[in-house]
């Protein structure tokens, strides 16, 4: 493909028949083993059971709405009330677990209005993430056939659902793991290397686990005190040290095979082309492109290579706001 | 109908012991104090029976009522005479060698037209026992002798006996009555008995020669007994007398169970406003007494109540004092097991901290223990997102994360202790030290060592029993030989951090990630590559790729061109796909032909798909398509359905645009 | 409460790394080494795992079957899946634990894995140790508590027999979504065991395309079976 060339893309995707989105579910609050009640967080639709424990049994309050929109899904001479049944679907991808919670107990035919239950999920057979969606299936087959959905148990309105959190969502899904290292083993960088970047394809930092005193700050969940604000600054120092790397890797790639190699390349290109932390290092306005082929030229070039360094680690800094934890940290723990 | 009046015992002039205040101490005390002593009073005397010793605390402000009152207290008016309080009130302000600034003040701004009382009522609780001169008792202790204390049992909230002058502080007018049952009534009288004391500063007696002291009582006025005791005696209720005076000094008892309720006369906080705001006073009543008596609350030995100015009570409940509530449930869970480590939030755990308590000094003590080496238990719960929003609900920073609230069998927390600094590996917690004979499961006796750690820490307890205290503490030196300092340091100290830190401490291996570094250098997710279209999409859609079924065949249908009109040749691929249970792709739905509405437009099949070659100088295209049918011969809609041949279905639409000549 | 032994995330490195375990069929697991990445979890609920009465059963069953033909080896899974999920008494929360099998996988049921799964060629023998948390057919001890678990009903291990019969069926089954609501990984196994991997292929794959209509979760096993016979009867 000619470099000069530049790519699209749209997608469309339809039921064969009429299908509505006007099913909504909602959360009204969650409590365990009968005693203690838990607040959702309705911003994100996550109820955050890990967050508390231990637990065994936890009942979540749910409301399931039908907008008026749905009718549409249905011909006329079926309804109001209509030949079908609000049910949310429980998942649990990690425990292999799916079935159906039928809304209410008088259904069908529905009238289009709110429905209440209650989805009681048990500790133990449950763990990470367990999705709850709303759907509305169809009871009876339709005498009158396309466009409507023709068959009976067919979804013909759903909505957005909601994430049950049983456990901590594991910390290496959503940045580079962190993870600590015994370096006595074999196949480990040497001792002298307290942090360094392993290979493709997961790139990870590596923290020494015998260095017991960054172990204590690091795994420190308080929220004030001498630990926590250390905590916080290393995260700043941790992070210039890792991005620094991440760039000046994804840089060599560019430069010896004209683009990125990985996801993650492309998705550090990203970054410095839509966040401050490119700015100090290109143009504000310089696009993907544009920082993809400055970046592969600035560390090609062993002359600009020096200077590109320096701005990089200011980058860095001001990026992971090194110099403002740092402050902080000794505003706080001065003796 | 028997008559009161007040005496001062007067002396000898020059004797200076009586130029002083006996209450200075207390006078920096803060409301919070006061409940905590008054609380701990009421505690310390419940009966030994199943029911919770009950506090009321009724805070009156008299307008109409006032003047019955102030006859009833023998207040004074213009004829004045020694047997009447003001009399003495007046002078005392005028004693240069013991300034009572306070008194002044209230003297100042008490125009007799609205006077605040507080009265405390304890029901369920021993009452003012004892005869009129047995020391030992109750009642005797209290009348006599501000030095000793009479408490039931070791255990007690008091060691030095102070803890009742602090009511005297909070008189505007240094006067507080008491009006009791006892549980053990005197044999020739009838209960309640009613009698008043007055602290002030020594003051001038009509003859030069003669100074009245500090003390007054406020009795029965009967000759031959204030000859016997140089003070007059409590009024019982013999005829009557009694009930009817204590009703119109708000010391009236709520019910007949034992227990004494204490009329703090003109009632103020010292160095606050001489007019604290009734309802402001009750919110703080309410957080005191559960911040510091959670503990006797939680094993129902203790309730609270509140009178409200409109003559309704209520109780007081955790709710007053959100931040105890994780404290709380530690000690909820103290007598249950535990384990080691705390995995997750909202659970609990236990350890011990260890204590060495020192033999008692055998010349002091008569039959001394001897050296014990024994331990306190220490309740740790790792908080949950609901305890996190209780101790955020409590404006109060001793109930905060990382804090540890300490007591022993009085069930009164003696101190939070801040240990935030502690940080190995730990969640933010709270946790409880229970100490001595807290130690005993409800219904169990305490151990030995428990009735030795108990003694140990309640004498090295000040007067506020507010923390113990092992250094500087020569009153505690002198019951024991052997460590004691840093046996006392250890609990707060040390030995807490450690076990605290056994407790809260993960352990962590090779492999185990790192928490909360996410945001140090977050996975990216590769490029945008303008799904939808938006943005700088390298092609702009006058009428969005759409497909549809039309009961047979899959049809579609957009319009669009480069957003650029610096363009060369320029392709548009077009590819219908089933999607599956999950909503991913499946197989493809082949293309049967596809009709470009715009002149010049060339298509060539690709698999299953279709792709539209349109030359530079066409700006946009329109097209129209349909799929081959889905449905097969002899199959119903129904059975297609079933069968899997009519899904749901993605039209896939991918374009490359050659920039900059491409010709 | 109960206690599991798991294998941490450090010990399954530590498999990977070692040069001779399995790839040399005389070499076993450096269970000496691994000992130190045994991690203790505890587990709300009861847990009973008879290892005694399992370890009889393995025995017992390798000496019946020639592990050197194919048609055995899956008979050997299909008479030893529904003993594993009745001797490993354990929820799923516990079952979802992918060091939970590595632990057994290394430390007790290493000469099972080896005989059926070693020295064969193609096979990553690895895997049949190790496995990882998404999937379920790899680990061998999880394939067999999986495969059974969802697809026993009651006491009545049929629909397990004949799942394991057919190694094309297991892998379809542990491998697809649908498998999660137990009435259709019955249904399917019910309905397939005897099939041709071709049949078995182009099935599944229509079955899952109507099911982007079809919610699947409240259909009964009756239902999911009648409408496989229909698609099984179209594809044939």
């Amino acid at each position: 493909m000619p470099a000069n060339t530049r790519r699209a893309s749209a997608a469309d995707e339809s039921m064969p028949y009429r299908y509505d989105d006007g099913v909504d579910l909602g959360v009204t609050g969650f409590s365990f083993d009968g005693g203690e009640a838990g607040s959702p967080d309705y911003d994100d639709r996550v109820l955050p059971l890990h967050e508390y424990g231990p637990w065994e049994v936890v009942e979540i309050d749910v409301s399931v709405t039908l907008d008026p929109s749905v009718a549409r899904v249905f011909p006329d001479d079926e309804g109001p009330p209509f030949p079908a049944e609000p049910v949310v679907v429980v998942d649990c991808e990690e425990t292999q677990t799916r079935y159906a919670v039928s809304v209410g107990d008088d259904h069908p035919p529905v009238e289009l209005e709110t429905f209440e239950t209650t989805v009681e999920l048990e500790r133990d057979l449950f763990r990470g993430t367990v999705r709850l969606t709303p759907r509305l299936v169809r009871t009876e087959p339709c005498a009158s056939g396309l466009p409507y959905a023709p068959n009976e148990g067919m979804r013909v309105a759903g909505g957005g659902g909601w994430t049950v959190r049983v456990d901590d969502p594991p910390e290496d899904h959503d940045g580079f793991p962190f993870v600590y290292r015994d370096f006595s083993q074999e196949s480990m960088p040497p001792v002298e290397l307290a942090h360094s970047l392993s290979r493709h394809p997961e790139e990870k930092m590596m923290i020494n686990d015998q260095h017991e005193g960054i172990v204590d700050v690091m795994q420190s969940g308080l929220t004030s005190g001498f630990r926590p604000n250390l905590k916080r600054f290393l995260k700043a120092d941790f992070g210039v040290m890792l991005w620094v790397q991440l760039v000046l890797w994804t840089g060599t790639t560019v430069a010896e095979t004209g683009t990125t190699e990985f996801d993650w390349q492309a998705g550090v290109v990203q970054e410095l082309a839509t966040h401050e932390f490119g700015d100090h290092l290109f143009d504000s306005d310089a696009d993907y492109d544009t920082v993809e082929r400055e970046l592969g030229r600035r560390v090609d070039d062993p002359s600009e290579l020096r200077d590109f360094v320096g701005d990089l680690f200011e980058a860095a800094q001001l990026y992971t706001e090194y110099g403002r934890q740092l402050e902080r940290f000794v505003d706080r723990e001065a003796p | 109908m028997s008559s009161t009046k007040w005496e001062f015992p007067d002396q000898e002039s020059g004797l200076t012991d009586y130029h002083s205040i006996p209450t200075a101490e207390a006078l920096d005390r803060d409301l919070e104090t006061f409940v905590r002593e008054v609380l701990q009073n009421a505690n310390d005397q419940r009966l030994d029976n199943d029911d919770p010793a009950r506090v009321t605390f009724d805070l009156r402000r008299l307008t109409d009522e006032l003047p019955e009152f102030l006859g009833s207290l023998e207040w004074g008016d213009e004829m004045q005479s020694p047997s009447q309080l003001r009399w003495h009130v007046e002078r005392a302000t005028e004693n240069d060698q013991a300034r009572d600034p306070g008194l002044r003040r209230f003297l100042n701004g008490f125009d007799e037209e609205e006077l605040l009382v507080l009265t405390i009522h304890d029901e369920n609780t021993t009452g003012l026992v004892g005869s009129e001169t047995d020391n030992s008792e109750p009642y005797g202790a209290l009348v006599k002798d501000f030095g000793g204390s009479q408490k039931p049992d070791s255990s007690s909230g008091g060691s030095f006996g102070l803890g009742k002058t602090v009511l005297w502080a909070f008189s505007g007018v240094s006067t507080v009555l008491f009006n009791s049952v006892p549980h053990q009534p005197e044999s020739d009288h009838e209960p309640p008995r009613l009698v008043g004391r007055s602290i002030l500063p020594a003051h001038e007696h009509r003859t030069p020669e003669r100074t009245f002291t500090n003390h007054g009582w406020f009795g029965e006025d009967d000759e031959e007994e204030i000859e016997r005791l140089g003070r007059p005696p409590s009024l019982w209720d013999d005829d009557g007398a009694a009930s009817d005076l204590a009703e119109s000094l708000c010391v009236d008892r709520p019910s007949d169970r034992p227990g004494t309720s204490i009329g703090v006369v003109g009632f103020r906080v010292p160095g606050e406003d001489l007019q604290p705001d009734p309802s402001e006073l009750s919110a703080q009543f309410r957080h005191a007494a559960v911040k510091h008596f959670w503990p006797a609350m939680v094993r129902d030995e203790l309730e609270v109540f509140v009178r409200t100015p409109d003559g309704g009570q209520t109780q007081v409940t955790y709710d007053d004092a959100p931040g105890v509530r994780p404290f709380v449930e530690c000690y909820d869970a103290a007598f249950a097991d535990h384990d080691s480590e705390l995995s997750a939030p909202g659970e609990i755990g236990a350890t011990t901290v260890e204590v060495t308590v020192p033999a008692e000094n055998g010349e002091v003590v008569d039959d001394p223990t001897p050296e014990y080496e024994t331990e306190c238990d220490l309740i740790v719960r790792r908080l949950s997102p609901t305890d996190a929003e209780s101790l955020d609900a409590d404006d109060d920073s001793a109930l905060s994360r990382n804090t540890v609230a300490r007591l022993r069998g009085a069930q009164m927390i003696v101190d939070y202790v801040d240990e935030s600094s502690l940080g190995d590996r730990a969640s933010d917690f709270v946790a409880v030290l229970v100490c001595g004979e807290a130690q005993a499961a409800p219904g169990t006796e305490p151990s030995d060592e428990q009735r030795a750690l108990e003694q140990f820490l309640k004498r090295s307890e000040p007067t506020q029993h507010d923390e113990w205290k092992g250094s500087k503490n020569d009153y505690l030196k002198k019951f024991y030989s052997g460590t004691i300092v840093k046996e006392v340091a250890a609990l707060a100290g040390d030995r807490l951090e450690a076990a605290l830190a056994e407790l809260v401490r993960e352990e962590v291996e090779s492999g185990d990630s790192v928490p909360d570094m996410d945001d140090v250098a977050p996975v990216t997710e590769g490029r945008d590559t303008n799904e939808n279209g938006g943005g700088k999409s390298a092609i702009e859609w006058d009428e969005r790729p759409e497909t549809e079924f039309d009961g047979r065949r899959w049809t579609f249908s957009g319009e669009g061109g480069p957003r650029d009109d610096d363009h060369g040749e320029w392709t548009v691929a077009l590819e219908l796909v089933r999607l599956d249970s999950d909503e991913s792709t499946s197989d493809a739905i082949p293309v049967d032909s596809v009709t470009p509405q715009t002149a010049g437009v060339g298509f060539s099949t690709d698999g299953d798909g279709v792709e539209l070659d349109v030359p530079a100088d066409t700006d946009t295209v329109a097209f129209e398509g349909e799929s081959e049918p889905v449905v097969g011969e002899g199959v119903s809609v129904s059975e297609a359905f079933e069968l899997g041949l009519i899904t749901q279905a993605k039209l896939r639409v991918s374009a490359e645009v050659s920039t900059g000549g491409g010709e | 409460m109960s206690e599991i032994s798991v294998l941490s995330e450090a010990g399954r490195d530590l498999v990977v790394e070692d040069d001779a375990f399995p790839s040399d069929p005389e070499a076993d697991p450096p269970r000496e080494e691994l000992e130190r990445h045994v991690q203790t979890l505890e587990v709300a609920s009861d847990v009973e795992l008879d290892l005694a009465r399992l370890h009889e059963a393995v025995e017992r069953a390798l000496g019946v079957f020639d592990t050197g033909r194919q048609e055995q080896r899956t008979s050997l899974d299909s008479a030893l899946a529904p003993v594993f999920h009745q001797c490993l008494d354990v929820p799923t929360r516990v079952a979802s634990h992918i060091g939970f099998w590595q632990y057994l996988a290394l430390f007790e049921f290493s000469h099972l894995i080896d005989a059926r799964w070693g020295g064969r060629d193609g096979i990553d023998v690895e895997e049949k140790y190790l496995g990882t948390q998404k999937d379920l057919y790899s680990n061998h001890v999880a394939r067999l508590w999986w495969g059974a678990e969802l697809t026993f009903d009651g006491d009545d291990y049929l629909a397990t027999h004949r799942l394991f019969e057919r190694q094309r069926l297991v892998n379809y089954v542990l491998d697809s979504s649908f498998r999660r609501y137990r009435p259709a990984a019955i249904a399917f196994a019910e309905t397939l065991w005897t099939e041709q991997s071709s049949t078995i292929d182009a099935v599944a794959s229509r079955f899952n395309d109507s099911l982007s209509t079809i919610q699947l979760e409240t259909r009964s096993r009756t239902e999911v079976r009648n409408q496989l016979e229909k698609i099984r009867e179209h594809v044939g």
